[in-house]
């Protein structure tokens, strides 16, 4: 595999940052071009340095099992540690992921001294946790409050729902401004290269990484949000978690793993009573932007964040929700999509009796009705789940092959090295 | 950036006061008041640090270097901790997770206390800062270390080792000048042979954790708090792994969880080595000449003899039989040469055998198909399992405070030499 030098392209009050990816054996679509791009004040911070192409990259290599050939400028402490990288998630997932070795053109360190602080912002309860304890009323030190939000298009948001991004972004925007956060959009087709190998649930962290990597002369510090904490963490650990996420750190940028320390409950009693997380959080799995209020309110996720909220009594200050839980007796909905996966329920048994242990039998019901559905649902054959496809079940947004593209961004950059589109386009 | 942080205190505060600095015949200390409000008995009134007066330049009496191992007496003690002086920013950040870490770890041995800082001020950067250090005793993890970042191993210039950084009071009982002497002057030389520089620490750190705190889990700060006192001079620092891999990642005081939480805002720490496993450390190591007869890895102080290892303890033990499964034991002859059935018994019964070791060793056995050194160390776990489960209950029984007498007077309490001194 050749990461190629990246270049930077500005035009029409936007600028990208690209390189072309070049694989040998993988089959099935892979982007001709990958690229990040934001609007215009922000284009000066993109650095044509190949560490944000290289942490995704080497992911791919993996997978692929493909040896790196890197060109152009890699820092030489990410270069030092992405052999640990390498070995923690080959260790993790041997079957899956191969160690390979990189060349490296130029091992060479950013010229600059960045100053700002950032972190990747989609407005679910992590990042709203990470953002709450690095405001300046939180976190005393000036180095660690944060300036900059990331709100990234092309991960949980595809390319094609840019109006569910806009609708988001808008209204982000406004609550950042009050608190004088800078809200950076970001755009990229960077999952690109694995999807379709590897699952994004699982290996987002590389992928999230490189958009705040990309900005190598803006952040000299950037605050990865914790999906799991130190109690899942022990159980299992993917590709985003504090023993890994620092490595991908360079000598001008710090990444820090952040919020694994404490539960999702636990994060949630903190934001609870927060203007700006009771405006904008949204948790949903369902993207359904066309009911009143974001989120849903029957998904596994909505659940799993409105019961908490719902028991220490905060709700109705919560005007995200659709259809929030009203009485106890509403949690048996739950159960009707109800997830085993992660095993994030245990934790809730504990909190609900710290704070509402009046709900526990309720939640004990959803629970079990859950995990009966969740059995049939994970083992439903194959002919039966193909049937069901037609009716919406076992659809997922992101299917296509080519879900993280975007045809209009290819184009320009084609058109910016004048040539003809490859076969896989 | 300066700047001065008041939180709410709580009525029951550890200080770390700021440090001072003192010359002593050819040595340079830095040392600082650990001041409990609730005083524990035979603990220490100082910390201390101790160099060799020649790297006067490179040191740096900041607050850095006391702040985790005071932190992890303020959790045991319950008290929480004030730190005077110059601070980091950076470390007064990795600080907080590193607490919570270890509460998360043993929430009873480390209670989670609050931290206040008195100055936050960033290390300054220069261009002095040139030092790529490893941590080195002399052991396995310490080797594998040094070689792994020799030139001809390590492609990136940066990453290259110039200095190896032995501390006295950690492995090694303080009160034992004449082995630690006598091993510095060896390992000197050997560092000298290679172009690089052996620098000699010494730190009563041990004294706080003596019979309290598992050393385990201490082990890491007060190594760690040596480097951070070399701030001017060292940009990064090597830390060997104890882990046979990444598939035990047990708590230790030493881990790729939380040694980079200590970095400063010009010194790196890397925990090195957690990727390999023992057995494939030492197969590198047999071929490496350096490393013939110097090898030490001895837990019995007591009967260390400078590099000749007692061959009798579990540390002994374990490098032993792999060296045996090896085939290069011959290589060693600071090793006792030959592994008795008697042997492998005494390890199961009368040593700290350590389980999760042993059974990467069997499994060596198994896979180079010597199958009754597997026989024999399978049988070394059991009794092992049998003496743990046993110890147990009668430990069940006892007190924090009447384990804590026990092991005083079974155990010979190692000395503050300096004392009162510094």
């Amino acid at each position: 595999m050749i990461i190629h030098q990246p270049g930077i392209i500005r035009q029409n009050g936007y600028s990208i940052l690209w390189t072309k990816i070049e694989i040998e054996k993988g089959t099935g679509f892979f982007p001709e071009y990958v690229w990040y791009r934001v609007p215009e004040p922000y284009g000066a911070y993109f650095t044509t340095q190949n560490d944000a192409f290289l942490v995704p990259g080497i992911v791919c290599g993996m997978v692929l099992g493909e040896e790196l050939e890197v060109r152009g400028n890699v820092s030489p402490k990410l270069a030092y540690h992405l052999e640990e990288y390498q070995h923690i998630l080959n260790f993790r997932f041997p079957d899956l992921l191969q160690r390979v070795n990189v060349d490296y053109e130029r091992l060479a360190p950013l010229a600059v001294k960045p100053k700002a602080v950032g972190t990747t912002f989609s407005g679910g309860v992590d990042s709203l946790f990470t953002l709450w304890n690095h405001l300046p009323q939180n976190q005393p030190d000036p180095d660690y409050q944060v300036t900059h939000g990331l709100f990234i298009k092309g991960f949980d948001i595809l390319h094609t729902a840019e109006r569910n991004y806009r609708l988001l972004y808008d209204q982000y925007v406004l609550w950042a401004d009050k608190i004088g956060l800078a809200l950076i959009p970001i755009e990229t087709n960077i999952v690109g290269i694995t999807h379709k190998r590897l699952p994004l649930s699982y290996f987002h962290g590389p992928h999230i990484l490189s958009c705040g990597i990309s900005l190598g002369g803006l952040f000299q510090r950037f605050f990865m949000p914790s999906s799991w904490d130190y109690y899942c963490l022990r159980k299992k650990a993917y590709s985003s978690d504090p023993l890994v996420d620092p490595l991908l750190s360079t000598e001008t940028l710090d990444i820090i793993h952040h919020g694994a320390t404490h539960r999702r409950g636990e994060k949630i009693e903190m934001i609870a009573d927060w203007e700006l997380a009771q405006n904008i959080l949204w948790v949903c799995q369902e993207h359904k932007f066309e009911i009143a209020g974001w989120n849903c309110s029957r998904c596994d996720k909505c659940f799993r964040t409105m019961i908490p909220i719902f028991v220490l009594g905060k709700l109705d200050k919560f005007k995200t929700f659709a259809k929030p839980i009203k009485s106890n007796y509403e949690g048996l909905r739950w159960a009707r999509k109800f997830s085993l996966r992660h095993d994030f329920f245990t934790e809730m048994f504990p909190f609900i009796k710290k704070h509402k242990s009046d709900f526990l039998p309720w939640l004990r019901g959803a629970v079990f009705l859950g995990i009966i559905r969740n059995f049939l649902v994970t083992n439903m054959p194959g002919f039966a789940r193909k049937w069901l496809r037609r009716f919406g079940y076992y659809v997922t947004r992101n299917e296509a092959p080519d879900a993280y593209e975007m045809a209009e961004i290819t184009q320009i950059i084609r058109d910016w090295n004048d040539t003809p589109p490859t076969r896989n386009t | 950036m300066s700047q001065s942080i008041s939180l709410k205190h709580s009525l029951i505060d550890m200080i770390v006061h700021v440090p001072t600095l003192t010359k002593r015949t050819g040595k340079i200390c830095i040392s600082s008041r650990i001041e409990l409000e609730k005083p524990l008995p035979h603990l220490p009134e100082t910390l201390w640090y101790c160099f060799d007066e020649v790297h006067e330049d490179w040191l740096s009496p900041r607050s850095d270097g006391f702040a985790a191992t005071g932190l992890l007496i303020a959790m045991y003690a319950s008290e929480d901790l004030t730190i005077r002086g110059s601070f980091s920013p950076k470390l007064a950040y990795g600080l907080y997770d590193y607490r919570d870490v270890f509460h998360a770890w043993k929430p009873n041995l480390f209670k989670r206390v609050e931290i206040h800082f008195d100055q936050l001020k960033a290390v300054p950067q220069d261009n002095d800062q040139t030092g790529v250090a490893t941590v080195f005793s002399g052991g396995v993890d310490s080797f594998y270390t040094l070689w792994s970042h020799l030139p001809q191993n390590q492609d990136i210039p940066e990453a290259r080792v110039t200095h190896g950084l032995f501390v006295h009071g950690l492995d090694l009982r303080l009160d034992d000048e004449t082995n630690f002497r006598a091993a510095a002057q060896t390992y000197a030389g050997l560092f000298n042979n290679l172009g690089l520089e052996l620098i000699l620490a010494s730190t009563n750190a041990y004294l706080f954790s003596e019979f309290r705190i598992d050393w385990i889990y201490f082990h890491g700060a007060p190594m760690i708090g040596a480097a951070l006192l070399m701030s001017p001079f060292l940009r990064r620092l090597y830390i060997p792994s104890g882990f046979p891999s990444y598939t035990k990642l047990v708590p230790l005081g030493l881990s790729p969880l939380t040694d980079h939480l200590l970095n400063t805002e010009t010194l790196d720490f890397i925990h090195h080595g957690a990727a390999t496993s023992r057995p494939d450390k030492l197969a590198v190591l047999v071929d490496w000449p350096v490393t013939y007869h110097h090898l030490r890895v001895c837990a019995d102080k007591e009967r260390l003899d400078i590099l000749r290892n007692c061959s009798s303890c579990h540390k002994c033990y374990r490098t032993m039989t792999i060296l045996a499964i090896l085939d290069s034991l011959q290589k060693y002859n600071n090793f006792s040469q030959k592994l008795t059935i008697r042997d492998y018994i005494r390890w199961g019964l009368f040593t700290h055998l350590n389980v999760r070791h042993a059974r990467d060793i069997r499994d060596k056995a198994m896979e180079t198909r010597k199958y009754k050194m597997a026989f024999l160390i399978q049988v070394a776990i059991i009794l092992r399992r049998i003496k743990q489960f046993t110890l147990r209950f009668f430990k069940g029984m006892l007190s924090e405070e009447q384990l804590y007498r026990i092991k005083r007077h079974v155990y010979k309490p190692d000395s503050d030499v300096l004392g009162g001194d510094v």
